[in-house]
């Protein structure tokens, strides 16, 4: 078959296929009527049979079935078979509305791919009578036929006027029923999903309509919704929705309309109703009817329109006055709305559920709700290719089994010839020329097995390729936007702030992100979770906001990027930060720590203390602001999708909480390493770099080990004795690989004896049984079924700390600081701890400044014996930092000791020119040279 | 003690209950005879699944340890255990003779490394005893009964006990 470019094609085929629509919406409403008018009924086959003709020309194949079907029954109409009554009009007109959805699909760039099952088959089902139908003047039907086989998205201009004609006679008639065998569960899943999507766009555009509530554009899209969803719920007689969508709509358009203003309380009305709905939604997603008392609901919004009387059809449709006779008119009056959101669109999984769940106390059925139906929206054309491998595969595989075939026979011939062989090399016959042509066979032989061999080769490479490919498509049908998560937040930040009486901006960043969908449906918790956090105990209300200087609005940030293989997500507030004095205290009340090891731990991580089981068993404690209510749970849920969660904070302007997670929980890019005589895998997301290393890079630092790198002091150790396993000490080698491996913000840096490989693997899970295992991530599996195991590393990172906090402080040389203070200054976070450690061993007070201006003013405001400082800072340098230090008399004869890895001699005359009194290099820093200098200096 | 006791009668009756349907028709049970530390024990037939040779076994940094390690057999990425340390017994080295039993009871699956695999008998559930040895306590928990195995008392080792103590540690 030739191809052509058909789009070319399609435009005017929307066009006529509008029209021959609109002739069978009209001729056959008058058929009803008058099935007699052979006329009309001739003008109808046409139409439809045009219809199948030029669908099936463009391969609208859907289209085609369905007019094919209708042609069919038409003909048996005409012929006298089938007589035309109302049963056969609402069959007509369910596919009438099916071909219609199509083509609009169609004219807007789709394929106008669509079930048509269920409208064919009620076609059909209608001819295979043979008999006319009971009631033949149009009378045989009940409430069940005419309304339930609507489909979901057919338009809502349709609705009114279909469920009049129905509704009408059924009234008189209603025992007298012949349902069509019509399964409306197909109908009620799309509305289900096509209802969350319409309450999702209600829940997110409303929230900014009230912050500008001028935007006409949003105003027509939330009208449009709820207009959308009025119609459909009332196709398939979800009779409470449709009434509070009703309420809805006549109070938007009252919006729009300028004859009500959108305020908070109005605000409130809507998103009562659409959690009401919500209810009723996940309840017919659940099986049940969405049966639900609504009137409180509709009554709020009612009253708020005050003047208008509340459910008079303001867009002229109302149907429970429509007549028969409008039927006609109906479709061609009313633009025809489009499929809200196309199909290829992710799912939004009750998402806005979620959002509910916090407000209603029905989460437990919720949940069953939604976990009933576990469905995936899927781009044809991505399904398409990956049955296009699938089948490519398969073929291959055909191929594979021939080639065995081929080796069987092989085997077979080889077995012959040792026979032969044998036979010659006993002389059985003692000729010669048995042999020759042995000789002559076993070469032929080794040509089928080289040509055998090289076959293989071709296909098991083909094999292997398109098996990869087919493993990358379907694992990219799992990767969905973070959106689904993120657009119910706007909804959920204003409740609670509402709750809450806060005032708070939002600013949602990086919803495009992708990840794997299981992984997003179990962020929905912990995100809610640190959000609400956040609002309930970070930001401060407006009034203490004002009184702290900030402005009265707070900011709540959430933020998603992706690092390679990792998803990082951020949850920020600038509220009044965590009180680490309450966490301290409490960590020790709770008696999750000694004092002894907290005195050993960085200040910034004691924040951290509210991810600790147990921390916050209590009831919620609001002089600590709560912080850490929960937050164990956050921890353990993202543990278990193989992330980390921590937590910054700083008094009075906020905290920023940070999840880091792998994109996908299958397979992973990681590099293949040795140490210690075993091979591990380590994501690739978390290495920052390789390095090689000599051991007289490696610095002593009181109870552990660091190597300066690129201006930074970095924590350093083997790597399997920081699993826990034996060490098996320096491998003799000169030089040694290290990787510098970042989590979070920190960097650590880990010895290994080699890096072997780096490639995709497939993480699999270790049996449960296993015991606790914070640096496993899982294992992998080779080709040659060897196992390797994946680290985990934000585990390999806290068990390095670990290790190096429960070493006892070995060779604590004393007090010869006396409580001296020493001040240092340095913007690596490592190099900062690392120089603390060492000095604060030495009996001295050590407190630390991030840059050069940091560090003045902390000079300004205490007395320090020394300052220890930095030269490359952000903000304010070294130089620049003892420039301004000497000039101030106070501070011209503090002695200042420059550490850095500025190794140039103009540097360190510069350093000496400005008035420091030592200048130490970081690359041949080590402990004594440091202390050493120091005490010359002060002591 | 009477509690430990009482409870083993009952997994005693437990088990012969469960065999006694088998008995109707087989009147058998079977049991895997192996060594540990130079010594016969038996396992219960219908915990284990398979027998494979020894494999590389990768150890999983963190793991309890009584965990060996994992390997992979048969599609399926399994633990192996060294139920020598679970009770208390001496350690032995790998051997050409040593074999890894695949044991399923309940919801764990695991290797077990034994140092040989002797036999699987089957004898009528009456030449069953209760046992009678004085043992040490570590081995004690998990022993169920006595059999008789080329004309010695071999102990049996409930694996299912095993599997049930080693969730048990890992819920502490």
């Amino acid at each position: 078959m030739t191809q052509f470019d058909r789009s070319a094609f399609v435009e005017k085929f929307v066009q006529e296929a509008r029209e021959y629509l609109e002739v069978l919406n009209r001729s056959l409403v008058d058929l009803e009527k008058d099935s007699g008018d052979t006329a009309l009924l001739t003008e109808v086959l046409r139409a439809a049979h045009t219809l199948k003709g030029s669908s099936r020309m463009l391969k609208f194949m859907d289209i085609n079935r369905v007019s094919h079907c209708l042609e069919d029954l038409l003909e048996d109409i005409r012929d006298g078979r089938l007589a035309m009554d109302t049963e056969v009009g609402d069959a007509i007109f369910l596919a009438l509305d099916e071909i219609d959805v199509c083509i609009e699909e169609i004219a807007g760039g789709g394929e106008g791919d669509r079930d048509m099952s269920a409208a064919c088959h009620s076609l059909e089902s209608l001819r295979g009578t043979g008999e006319p139908t009971s009631g033949a003047d149009g009378e045989s039907e009940d409430e069940t036929t005419g309304e339930d086989i609507q489909g979901g998205p057919a338009s809502e201009a349709d609705a009114g006027p279909e469920d009049e004609t129905t509704e009408g006679p059924a009234q008189k008639k209603a025992t007298e029923s012949v349902p069509i065998a019509i399964d409306r569960s197909a109908f009620v899943e799309k509305f289900v999903q096509e209802a969350r999507e319409y309450l999702e766009v209600l829940n997110r555009s409303l929230v900014d309509l009230e912050k500008d509530s001028g935007d006409t554009a949003l105003l027509t899209e939330v009208l449009r919704a709820a207009h959308t969803l009025k119609g459909s719920s009332r196709m398939l007689k979800f009779m409470d929705i449709n009434r509070v969508s009703h309420c809805l709509e006549d109070l938007l358009e009252d919006i729009r309309d300028g004859r009500l203003a959108m305020d908070t309380e109005v605000g409130d009305a809507i998103f009562l109703a659409l959690d009401e709905i919500d209810v009723c939604i996940e309840e017919i997603a659940g099986g049940g009817e969405g049966d639900r008392d609504m009137s409180a609901a509709c009554h709020s919004l009612e009253s708020l329109r005050g003047t208008g009387e509340p459910t008079s059809g303001a867009d002229g449709e109302s149907e429970d006055e429509t007549t028969g006779e409008d039927i006609a008119a109906k479709p061609e009056e009313d633009e025809r709305i489009p499929l809200g959101i196309s199909r290829s669109e992710p799912e939004v999984k009750g998402s806005s559920a979620a959002a509910a769940e916090e407000r209603h106390d029905e989460p437990a059925k919720k949940k069953s709700a939604r976990t009933a139906e576990e469905t995936l929206r899927i781009g044809t054309s991505s399904l398409d290719a990956a049955i296009r491998l699938a089948g490519e595969i398969r073929v291959n595989g055909m191929r594979l089994d021939h080639h065995l075939d081929e080796l069987a026979e092989m085997r077979r011939a080889f077995r012959h010839y040792q026979g032969d062989m044998e036979r010659c090399l006993e002389g059985k016959n003692g000729r010669e020329g048995d042999l020759a042509q042995l000789c002559r066979e076993t070469k032929e032989f080794y040509a089928k097995i080289d040509d055998l061999y090289r076959k293989y080769r071709e296909n098991l490479a083909g094999l292997e390729q398109m098996a990869a490919e087919l493993q990358e498509k379907t694992l990219d049908m799992r990767m969905l936007p973070l959106s689904t998560v993120f657009d119910s937040l706007p909804r959920a930040v204003r409740d609670l702030s509402r709750t809450f009486g806060k005032e708070i901006e939002l600013i949602v960043e990086g919803s495009e992100t992708h990840m794997d969908k299981k992984l997003i449906e179990r962020l929905d918790g912990p995100i809610v979770h640190m959000v609400r956090n956040c609002i309930d105990h970070g930001i401060e209300t407006p009034e203490e906001r004002q009184k702290a200087g900030k402005p009265t609005r707070g900011q709540l940030r959430i933020a998603a990027s992706q690092e390679g293989d990792h998803i990082t997500i951020v949850v920020e507030d600038d509220g009044r930060g965590i009180d680490l004095e309450a966490v301290e205290k409490k960590a020790l009340t709770k008696g999750l720590i000694d004092r002894e090891q907290l005195e050993r731990i960085p200040e910034r991580e004691i924040a951290n203390f509210i991810f600790l089981p147990g921390f916050s068993t209590a009831p919620i404690i609001t002089d600590i602001s709560g912080r850490g209510v929960g937050m164990d749970v956050v921890r353990s849920a993202v543990e278990e999708l193989k992330g980390a969660v921590s937590v910054e904070t700083e008094k009075g302007s906020g905290s920023r909480f940070s999840l880091q997670l792998p994109m996908t929980l299958t397979t992973i890019r990681a590099m293949l390493i040795e140490c210690g005589g075993f091979s591990f895998a380590i994501p690739v997301g978390y290495i920052a770099e390789t390095v090689t290393s000599r051991h007289g890079d490696i610095i002593q630092v009181v109870d552990r080990e660091a190597i300066s790198l690129k201006n930074q002091m970095i924590p350093i150790a083997r790597l399997d004795r920081t699993l826990g396993l034996e060490d098996s000490g320096p491998n003799g080698k000169e030089r040694f690989p290290v990787l510098v491996i970042r989590s979070d913000h920190e960097h650590v840096a880990l010895i290994i004896d080699a890096i072997v490989d780096e490639r995709d693997i497939l993480l699999k899970p270790i049996p449960p049984h296993m015991g606790e295992t914070p640096c496993v991530a899982g294992v992998s599996v080779f080709g040659d079924n060897q196992i390797s195991v994946v680290l985990h590393i934000p585990g390999v990172v806290d068990s390095m700390k670990n290790m190096a906090r429960l070493q006892p402080v070995g060779d604590k040389r004393g007090d010869g600081g006396k409580g001296r203070a020493i001040l240092v200054v340095d913007d690596s976070l490592n190099t900062r701890e690392i120089e603390k450690s060492i000095i604060e061993a030495y009996g001295y007070e050590v407190d630390l400044a991030r840059d050069g201006v940091e560090g003045l003013s902390m000079v300004r405001s205490k007395p320090y014996d020394m300052i220890v400082t930095d030269l490359d800072m952000p903000r304010m340098d070294g130089f620049a930092l003892v420039e301004h230090l000497r000039q101030e008399p106070d501070f011209a004869h503090i002695p200042i000791v420059i550490v850095t890895s500025r190794e140039k001699e103009e540097d360190k005359k510069r350093g000496i020119e400005v008035g420091a009194d030592a200048y130490i290099l970081k690359g041949g820093f080590d402990q004594s040279n440091l202390i050493d200098t120091i005490e010359s200096l002060i002591g | 003690m009477d509690d430990k006791r009482r409870s083993i009668e009952k997994a005693i009756e437990e088990r012969e209950g469960l065999e006694l349907e088998v008995e109707l028709k087989e009147e058998s049970v079977q049991f895997v005879v192996v060594t540990l530390a130079g010594q016969w024990y038996a396992f219960w037939g219908d915990v284990v699944e398979s027998i494979a040779m020894v494999q590389t076994i990768t150890p999983v940094p963190g793991a309890s340890d009584f965990m060996l390690g994992v390997m992979y057999y048969q599609g399926r990425v399994e633990s192996v255990m060294d139920i020598k340390k679970v009770l208390g017994l001496e350690e032995t080295a790998i051997t050409r003779k040593s074999r890894i039993a695949i044991a399923s009871s309940g919801e764990v699956q695991s290797g077990i490394l034994v140092d040989s695999v002797e036999d699987v008998i089957e004898l009528p559930t009456r030449e069953i005893f209760e046992p009678l040895h004085t043992m040490e306590a570590a081995k004690k928990e998990y022993v169920t009964g006595e059999v008789d195995f080329r004309g010695q008392n071999v102990v049996i080792l409930d694996l299912t006990r095993v599997f049930e103590r080693v969730l048990e540690r890992e819920s502490d």
